[in-house]
């Protein structure tokens, strides 16, 4: 029993770790890595969330995106599936944009761009 | 003429040798303080790299120890209509001539004009962005007409659409009846807002050298003032971003196009790996792995150590403990896509 507690929780660390805690207007979010996905989630995201639902679709890559301005692409891609764009700052105060889904979930940009057909 | 064809020897042999240079990672780096951006969809590249530009003097030479500009501030004070038709140049001119508000204090003021609405400074500036860049096709009409049609809602929730923020048009609330109350252009409402946010008192005038711009005219002179550039501090340069994805591709440098993609960027350092010459980019597109650097070499940063990670590769360091802070890219690659670089006289 002990040692299916521990590999529980080894296994929970391995798929879900390296939370941190981002800034958006000065609000904070924790923000999480998911190995899985190799991507960051919101911490919501632990279990099920649109973020993840949408990625696991993994939905073919759109045609064109406009990249007037020198925009991020990755940025981009996520506003043409209809989505909107949210950027939060890390504890270092570096800046990565996130897709964000009806039910409040991020997952950063690149990750979407990586989950693409 | 000897003395001509030594120095020309000189330049050459310098260039070959393609000696390592890195203003990221040297000691007390301005960077240290300068993080990383990411400019979503709001296309004012120029702004962003020329911002940095801009912090990278005022820190090494001791005018500020924090980053004080805002993007937003550069472009807006640089363009009076379309944000994303702006230059570097004019950027750090506009800021030479008026002076700076703190970071800070444009990001209150652009998000407290946003607040009712619960915008801010990215989606507002991306949605006057598309409200003009709209507007301009219809340049022959008059404004206060196109506008006032737009408060009818169909055309101007289209807008927002394809700026894909904003769905539920509360934005359009907030910034419609002050456009049709000034007959502004949003830009010069915007810009108004800050500025009246920003007191005289706290206006900063900063000793900003004269921007210098070289223009290549072809690969070769492209080269030659990427190699001389670096060796004298970082620059922005304007070139090619679809070289990301596309390895071979070469601009045009008659009419470069929409292929181009044309961007922004900031010039860091230079490198050779494996025999070839390298340029050391710093992006504005955040600090992730995307699909335009995962083929790349890069300059990763430990986020918990905070040790530097050269050449870093994405089968490494795709790991949820690295930042991207910059990346290599081909000399040769981006003397074909480059088109102006912006520096400080020194």
């Amino acid at each position: 029993m002990k040692l299916l507690i521990l590999f529980s929780i080894i296994f929970s660390f391995e798929t879900f770790a390296g939370c941190e805690t981002y800034t958006r207007y000065g609000e904070a979010r924790e923000i999480c890595w998911i190995s899985e996905y190799k991507g960051y989630f919101s911490k919501q995201c632990s279990d099920k969330c649109e973020a993840r639902s949408f990625l696991d679709k993994k939905m073919p890559k759109p045609e064109k995106i406009d990249r007037k301005g020198g925009t991020n692409p990755a940025a981009q891609i996520c506003k043409t599936f209809g989505y909107t764009v949210a950027v939060l700052k890390d504890p270092r105060m570096s800046e990565q944009s996130f897709c964000e889904f009806p039910d409040g979930s991020l997952v950063d940009t690149n990750a979407v761009v990586r989950s693409l057909k | 003429m000897k003395i001509l064809i030594f120095i020309l020897m000189s330049v050459t042999a310098f260039a070959q040798e393609c000696t390592n240079v890195n203003y990221l990672t040297q000691p007390n780096s301005p960077f240290n303080r300068i993080p990383v951006a990411d400019q979503d969809g709001v296309g004012i590249c120029y702004a962003y790299t020329a911002a940095q530009l801009v912090d990278y003097h005022l820190i090494r030479t001791r005018q500020t120890r924090e980053p004080v500009m805002h993007p937003a501030w550069l472009a807006l004070k640089s363009s009076r209509r379309l944000l994303y038709a702006g230059t570097e140049l004019n950027a750090i001119n506009s800021v030479r001539a008026a002076g700076s508000c703190s970071y800070h204090q444009v990001e209150e003021a652009l998000n407290l004009f946003g607040q009712p609405a619960n915008i801010s400074s990215q989606p507002l500036l991306a949605f006057i962005e598309a409200y003009e860049t709209a507007i301009f096709t219809e340049s022959n009409r008059r404004r206060d007409t196109i506008t006032s049609e737009m408060q009818g809602r169909a055309q101007m929730e289209a807008i927002i659409a394809t700026a894909g923020i904003c769905p539920e048009g509360v934005l359009l609330d907030r910034l419609l009846p002050e456009l049709t109350a000034s007959n502004e252009t949003s830009v010069q409402l915007i810009n108004r807002i800050v500025r009246d946010a920003c007191a005289p008192a706290s206006l900063q005038s900063y000793n900003i050298p004269q921007p210098l711009v070289a223009q290549p005219t072809d690969n070769d002179t492209a080269s030659a003032s990427l190699d001389d550039q670096i060796g004298k501090g970082p620059f922005t340069m304007a070139y090619c971003a679809t070289t990301w994805d596309n390895p071979n591709f070469s601009m045009n440098r008659a009419d470069p196009g929409e292929a181009c993609g044309m961007h922004s960027s900031l010039a860091v350092g230079r490198k050779k790996i494996a025999e070839h010459c390298y340029m050391l980019v710093r992006n504005t597109w955040g600090t992730g792995w995307g699909s335009w650097n995962q083929n790349e070499k890069c300059l990763c940063k430990n986020t918990a150590t905070g040790a530097w990670v050269d050449e870093c590769t994405e089968a490494v360091h795709n790991d949820g403990n690295h930042t991207v802070e910059a990346c290599y890219i081909g000399m040769n690659r981006l003397s074909r896509n480059v088109q102006d670089l912006t520096t400080f006289n020194p």
